[in-house]
């Protein structure tokens, strides 16, 4: 029941107004018309048509579907090459995504090198990878999550964690409008097109740019380091330390960055 | 006993709500009573039989058409939605229950053929129509009161009471003219429209507060 309360104070009246309304009258011969339709049964074709009503759900689900399908499509499209493994060095046991596999099997390995792949390497051991006309990456021991790859036309930013060991980047032309992120636990370089390794050990990280500039946030706040510098960040409070880059860590870089204008610049 | 029809729109019609012909619930005028419709008549306009197919369409065409009009806010457009429903009517008629009053299936399709019409392009098309009070309904008017100025006043009443009608949501539009137009109880109400007599009530409810607020909106400066 309606509370009494809830009534409100002329809703009595105003059922009274509307029930002494009178009823429509019919225009004038249309009643005698339908109902000649109606036991005949020859209704005109305007009653026959169906009114545009609102969609059915199945209509809805095929749209639905059908947006999905264009979506995955163009999600699909978009996607860019997948890491291909060019060499490796060293022996014993990577493990990709919590499964062993030993470095000689090679094409074992780079079935597993998929984008955004954990993997971690025995000590003196390393993997050349490439992203076809994107970036060479070079991983020397430790620990690191592989980045994915640019999309050809949208969400171009790709990320990259190394826990442990070294990471070399050089990029190429396909890079070009894209974005790395290589994070560790104490910082993180934000790459727009460059060469340059991010080293990290127990005490710290270090980002070495051989060309180009890199962007480093963490410890000590964001700051640019430029060709030739290395900037590392140290754990538990010790200040930021920019540096000339070490000769020896040059010499890797420059080499990578010879065969980034090598490989990435070729013609398919 | 065999089922009763599923209805046009495709839901389940009413079910068993008891008889809605007859002396009509509340204190309209009489002539909103409805005696029950023969059965006879019915099984022989199921056969196809044109003086019942006749007397069928004497019997519901008034009631039809008053909700198409009162929905629409428009004689003009009544008349098509009467036609459309006649026309939907008059092909499932052959599948009708016998043992049950046909009132409530008559009734659940003119609402949800209202409804739908609500919905489609030609409804939004048709809100620049003819307004109910201008049109073939203007002649009711002039019987109600005993003098012209009376009458005038009673068009003016009407015209305004339509107008905030016409505002009302298509849910809502539908309780009052079903309780407060055909004089429709909540339980059978909530049987057409597929929702449970309390639920009913309070759409009812809101549907007047709502035209009470309208209506002193309108009046206001």
């Amino acid at each position: 029941m309606i509370p009494d309360r809830d009534r409100l104070p002329d809703e009595g009246s105003l059922q009274a107004e509307l029930r002494g309304l009178p009823r429509p009258h019919p225009p004038w011969g249309f009643r005698d018309r339908l109902r000649r339709q109606f036991v005949r049964d020859e209704f005109p074709e305007r009653a026959r048509r169906p009114r545009p009503r609102r969609p059915a759900w199945g209509d809805v689900a095929l749209a639905g579907g059908l947006a999905a399908a264009l979506l995955a499509l163009g999600l699909f499209a978009n996607r860019g090459p997948s890491w291909k493994l060019v060499a490796t060095s060293g022996s014993g046991t990577a493990r990709v995504d919590g499964r062993d596999v030993p470095l000689g099997e090679r094409a074992l390995l780079e079935r597993r090198l998929r984008r955004g792949a954990r993997v971690r390497l025995p000590a003196g051991a390393q993997l050349d990878l490439e992203l076809p006309g994107i970036a060479l990456l070079q991983m020397a021991g430790g620990e690191a999550r592989l980045p994915g790859c640019p999309g050809r036309w949208f969400a171009r930013s790709m990320s990259a964690s190394l826990v442990s060991g070294e990471l070399r980047i050089a990029t190429g032309p396909g890079f070009a409008g894209a974005r790395l992120t290589v994070a560790t636990p104490e910082a993180r370089a934000i790459v727009t097109g460059t060469t340059l390794s991010v080293l990290r050990d127990r005490e710290a990280s270090c980002v070495c740019v051989f060309e180009g500039r890199v962007l480093m946030t963490g410890a000590g706040g964001p700051d640019t380091v430029r060709a030739g510098f290395r900037r590392s960040v140290y754990r538990g409070g010790t200040p930021p330390l920019l540096e000339p880059i070490l000769p020896m860590e040059s010499m890797k870089l420059g080499m990578l960055r010879d065969a980034a204008r090598q490989t990435l610049t070729r013609e398919p | 006993m065999r089922p009763h029809p599923t209805n046009l729109t495709g839901t389940r019609s009413p079910g068993p709500v008891g008889e809605l012909d007859g002396p009509a619930v509340g204190n309209g005028p009489a002539a909103r009573r409805w005696p029950a419709f023969d059965r006879a008549d019915l099984d022989r306009a199921r056969a196809g039989d044109p003086e019942a197919l006749g007397r069928f369409f004497d019997h519901y065409f008034d009631r039809v058409f008053s909700v198409a009009c009162r929905f629409t806010g428009s004689v003009e457009h009544g008349r098509d939605l009467t036609q459309e429903i006649f026309f939907k009517i008059r092909r499932h008629l052959g599948r009708l229950d016998l043992e049950r009053d046909p009132a409530p299936w008559l009734y659940t399709v003119t609402v949800h053929a209202c409804l739908d019409a609500r919905r489609s392009s030609w409804w939004r098309m048709g809100r620049r129509s003819v307004p109910l009070d201008r049109a073939g309904g203007a002649p009711a008017l002039a019987s109600r009161g005993p003098g012209p100025e009376e009458n005038l006043l009673a068009a003016e009443d009407e015209r305004r009471v339509q107008r905030a009608i016409g505002l009302l949501p298509g849910d809502l539009r539908v309780s009052v003219i079903l309780h407060d137009f055909e004089e429709l109880g909540h339980e059978r109400i909530g049987a057409i429209l597929g929702i449970s007599h309390a639920a009913a009530r309070k759409r009812h409810s809101r549907a007047l507060h709502a035209l009470a607020r309208l209506l002193r909106e309108g009046e206001g400066p």
